[in-house]
């Protein structure tokens, strides 16, 4: 138990009658980046929230490093950085300031941090700016001094709520490249994000969140491999779709066959074999066949599979 | 060094930098107790007194018109009246046309036989359209004098009927009555041997209220950490909340003494003010904010965000600084609903202890002092259930 960076048990965490997270339990190895995907919503923040003690959990159990964590505990603190979703800087102190204000709250003593400010400021890119006002810097900068807080006690365990949410693709860029380092440092990492592109990226392994569950987790090849390496066809047409689907569905290869509102969507193990078929299937049903597309299977396809809908839904 | 330590420097740093605390905390509350202490202060000063200019006309002769010009000699000898003379009823009227006085009396013929025989006549009164005010003053002159006069014409007539006197003697009787000195009267005394003066009271009225606003930081310091996002951070730190409250609280609570104590000194230096001993005012400083603290925490607890703790702190501070009155306002009277009300805020207290500190020396603050304290523990102990609602990110 102690191995683990971080270890959370059955954590749950309503607000009146909405449950916010619902039974959730995982674990962070030591030097491990986890990733918790999912959509706006989901409940990653309201985890994070407690994980982080921010909020009190209304069941479960939080261990960081094999100790405790609730909103009354204090020095387990110091071994967890928090970067929380929305900009928490000062924006009348200079980066430099921010920092030394957060250095001191985590007892860091005047010349260590000192000389940790200057190395963290380097890490993030704002060196040369370190004596400005953040009011003065742009969202991309200020995202950056928000990681560098986080980061700058060395924690062994850093969270990063949705980092890059807002931030122009260059600053987003820099910002992954930052939690790379921090990882190839071996740092601890629990990053949630909604961009299935982030977590391939950045993350050993990944955990997906809706409605406040976590419906499933592993590296992302055992995720893509729960699907049983299925492609997906689908099929954009206009006509009777639903009178379709039971004949898609009994087509040789097809695994599933769901039907929207002017999409069928085909899963299968090749989905070369099944698409002529599939599209003779439409035309023998009176349907009009606007596009066809075959997806390979991601983490979005994962997603899909798992909850029935996008993750940007 | 203690988190709280830490939280108060950071606060205060970024106090300093701020612009609108240096305005809130110094500059307005200096400024408008000098402005207000200008404007209000003047009518304190009686050294140049409103004088009114007048003119009669005796056409009368007898008894009366020199019983009326009596009055009138009196309020020329207090400086209140420049009087002339005219002989004529045109030639009053045209005086009061040219503005060469503001009013005329006209006293007509027969006056005093009218008055000996309890007959009506009637005293007129010329006024300039341009000169309102001096008109009306000249009225109730004219009409105070025909009242007094009509008494004492009904008195003298009520002692023949009754036989005290003969007929003969009513008209003697009314005029000894007439002329003789009122019974009773209402004198104006001026108050001010016994509070401070005008323009310290003023900048100390504007400085106590000031001194809510700033006081209110304690709760929108609170509120504008969470709308920066930095709540999370200070709740994530290896830190208590008790320490991350302390520090917030306390932080606020410099401000307002450090304000405070700067507006004593600077209004003492720059305008004269006369706060009375420093050991004396030190401790109503150091109530009255926490006063005004305990009560800012304990509204600004019921608001979602620091704007709304913001007007709600504001409307509070307003109405406590005209119950207390620190606008230069005359105080409710103690005994009303209105009164006690104002002697629930720290303006009123903090006023008072002033007043006392002026007469009767540094114990004197005692009461006020006690008051405030009281006020302070009872709203900050109340408002500290609200710590929960407000310390979270």
């Amino acid at each position: 138990m102690g191995d683990h960076a971080l270890e959370v048990n059955n954590l749950s965490r309503h607000f009146g009658e909405l449950i916010a997270v619902d039974g959730v339990s995982l674990h962070v190895e030591a030097g491990e980046t986890y990733g918790l995907l999912g959509p706006n919503g989901a409940g990653k923040s309201t985890a994070i929230s407690m994980i982080a003690g921010l909020l009190e959990s209304h069941g479960g159990t939080i261990r960081i490093e094999g100790e405790p964590m609730t909103t009354r505990t204090t020095a387990v603190r110091s071994r967890l950085g928090l970067v929380p979703q929305d900009l928490a800087i000062y924006p009348d102190l200079t980066a430099r300031e921010n920092l030394r204000f957060f250095a001191s709250l985590y007892g860091m003593g005047t010349k260590s941090a000192k000389a940790r400010i200057d190395e963290v400021l380097e890490v993030i890119g704002l060196s040369d700016r370190a004596d400005d006002r953040a009011d003065e810097f742009s969202g991309g900068m200020k995202r950056r001094l928000n990681i560098g807080i986080g980061l700058l006690h060395h924690p062994r365990l850093l969270i990063l709520d949705e980092p890059t949410v807002g931030v122009d693709p260059q600053s987003r860029n820099a910002i992954l490249e930052s939690v790379e380092h921090l990882a190839s440092e071996g740092m601890s990492v629990l990053y949630t994000t909604h961009y299935m592109e982030e977590a391939e990226r950045l993350c050993d392994r990944i955990g997906i969140i809706d409605h406040g569950r976590l419906m499933a987790e592993g590296t992302r090849r055992e995720l893509v491999a729960s699907l049983g390496n299925q492609d997906r066809v689908s099929i954009t047409a206009t006509g009777p779709l639903a009178d379709a689907a039971e004949a898609f569905a009994a087509l040789d290869g097809v695994a599933e066959a769901t039907t929207s509102e002017d999409t069928i969507t085909l899963l299968t193990g090749d989905a070369t074999r099944v698409v002529a078929r599939a599209v003779e299937t439409a035309d023998a049903h009176g349907l009009t066949v606007a596009s066809v597309e075959i997806t390979q299977p991601d983490l979005e396809a994962v997603f899909l599979h798992l909850t029935g809908r996008a993750l940007r839904d | 060094m203690p988190p709280a330590l830490l939280i108060i420097g950071k606060d205060l740093r970024r106090g300093i930098r701020n612009r609108s605390t240096i305005t809130l905390a110094f500059i307005a509350p200096l400024a408008l107790g000098f402005i207000f202490g200008q404007i209000l202060g003047g009518v304190d000063d009686m050294d140049e007194r409103i004088t009114f200019s007048y003119g009669v006309v005796d056409n009368d002769g007898g008894d009366l018109g020199t019983g009326f010009a009596s009055v009138l000699d009196q309020l020329v000898d207090d400086g209140l009246v420049e009087l002339t003379t005219y002989t004529d009823t045109d030639e009053a009227r045209a005086a009061v046309d040219d503005d060469d006085v503001s009013a005329a009396f006209i006293l007509p013929e027969g006056l005093s036989d009218s008055f000996a025989t309890a007959s009506p006549a009637t005293i007129e009164v010329i006024g300039n359209v341009d000169a309102p005010i001096a008109t009306n003053v000249a009225t109730s002159i004219a009409e105070t004098f025909a009242t007094r006069s009509s008494t004492a014409a009904m008195a003298g007539i009520a002692a023949a009927g009754t036989g005290v006197i003969p007929a003969e003697e009513i008209g003697t009787v009314a005029e000894e009555i007439g002329s003789s000195p009122p019974l009773a009267s209402v004198t104006t005394v001026e108050t001010g041997g016994d509070q401070l003066d005008f323009s310290t009271r003023m900048v100390a009225g504007m400085a106590i209220f000031f001194a809510f606003f700033v006081a209110g930081a304690a709760v929108t310091g609170i509120l504008e950490e969470r709308d920066e996002g930095t709540m999370a951070r200070l709740l994530a730190a290896p830190v208590s909340r008790g320490s991350i409250l302390f520090g917030k609280v306390s932080a606020a609570i410099i401000i307002g003494w450090v304000a405070l104590f700067a507006l004593m000194v600077a209004s003492t230096v720059i305008m004269g003010a006369d706060w009375g001993p420093v050991l004396g005012v030190l401790p109503l400083i150091i109530t009255g904010v926490l006063a005004a603290t305990g009560i800012l925490a304990l509204v600004g607890g019921l608001a979602k965000n620091a704007e709304q703790a913001g007007n709600l702190q504001s409307i509070v501070a307003v109405s406590m600084a005209m119950l207390g009155g620190a606008f230069g306002m005359v105080a409710p009277d103690p005994g009303s609903v209105w009164g006690m009300i104002a002697m629930l805020t720290p303006v009123h207290w903090f006023l008072t202890g002033l007043d006392e500190l002026a007469v009767g020396g540094i114990a004197a603050v005692l009461p006020a002092t006690l008051a405030m304290a009281a006020i302070a523990v009872v709203t900050g102990l109340a408002a500290l259930t609200f710590s929960g609602k407000l310390l979270r990110p």
